[in-house]
């Protein structure tokens, strides 16, 4: 369930995430609404055990999520909790599944539930170029990590050229390290 | 060599490693010495000799000349087609698709399957090469070649 950001709250800054579970389409096709409707309920049921209280699941987009986050340390672990969590069905129920996860630091508007601006739209670019199983971040999300103390890794994909992004962006692939 | 593009195309010669991305272009690899990725939407995907491959599609087509170490496919409704000189674990997973892994005739392949798609395979079971499969609807073919 969304929440919603505090009333008249003026632009909030934090980690904006997008995610979305690969092939979904036609694995509704193959396997028929009623599965792909747990598989929703299995993505609902990772998020829950991997979410922190401060998060927020700002909407569902489909089978994707817009998720917002204070910080990206949270969020960087949360996704790898998400694939890790997709990993094992898939490990358990022979079913090849994947997410793939793009984020950035950056500041929105919140609009009712909803976050509007820049820095979503470049989020959700960078999820575009995420491959499956993969966490593709920005540089805004790298600068604040460190990994000697957090553990998480960041390799780089250059500087990337993004469909109504002005402006080239860094972007990093970030493992657990 | 690293290159991300939302539509354009990609062509590679020979690089030493190589990550290549694209929505919605096609990618071409001729050669690569060391690790290659490569992740296409929806455009298809040709890889010449590579070392090691890590490749995913949504809908594009995949298609590996040969690898020499380890490779991994994901793809969600293209047709994968992967030469392997078994010299390192092939994995291959699609949703829907079609997917075939060739190896040098004389190899005796370990094959784990799962899902409920189909594998054909003409292999004796051995342990020269751990081969795996996932599908969930598709079909999978291991040939000699």
């Amino acid at each position: 369930m969304a929440a919603a950001f505090p009333g008249g709250s003026p632009a909030v800054e934090g980690t904006i995430v997008f995610t979305d579970i690969v092939g979904f389409t036609e694995y509704t096709a193959v396997r028929g609404d009623a599965e792909a409707l747990q598989l929703l309920a299995t993505q609902d049921r990772l998020l829950d055990g991997s979410l922190p209280g401060e998060a927020r699941i700002v909407k569902e987009i489909g089978d994707g999520l817009l998720l917002w986050f204070p910080e990206p340390v949270a969020a960087l672990r949360c996704a790898f909790a998400l694939h890790g969590g997709f990993e094992a069905e898939s490990a358990s129920t022979g079913v090849p599944l994947w997410i793939r996860v793009g984020m950035h630091h950056g500041r929105a508007l919140p609009r009712g539930t909803d976050l509007i601006g820049h820095d979503v739209n470049l989020s959700a670019r960078i999820a575009d170029v995420a491959a499956p199983g993969e966490v593709l971040a920005s540089d805004a999300v790298r600068t604040r990590i460190d990994p000697a103390s957090t553990r998480i890794c960041f390799s780089e994909l250059g500087p990337v050229v993004m469909k109504g992004i002005p402006e080239p962006v860094r972007l990093w692939r970030a493992t657990e390290c | 060599v690293g290159i991300t593009s939302q539509s354009g195309s990609i062509r590679v010669g020979t690089s030493a490693e190589a990550d290549l991305r694209t929505v919605s272009g096609h990618v071409e690899l001729q050669r690569c010495d060391g690790r290659c990725r490569v992740f296409t939407k929806s455009g298809r995907i040709a890889v010449g000799d590579t070392r090691e491959a890590d490749i995913s599609t949504t809908s594009g087509s995949v298609a590996i000349d040969r690898v020499i170490g380890t490779v991994q496919v994901r793809s969600v409704s293209g047709r994968v087609s992967v030469g392997s000189s078994a010299g390192g674990p092939v994995t291959a997973s699609t949703v829907s698709g079609t997917i075939t892994i060739r190896l040098p005739p004389a190899v005796r392949p370990s094959v784990h399957s799962a899902g409920r798609g189909t594998l054909k395979s003409g292999f004796p079971p051995g342990d020269d090469v751990e081969v795996h499969i996932a599908t969930v609807s598709g079909r999978a073919e291991l040939v000699a070649g």
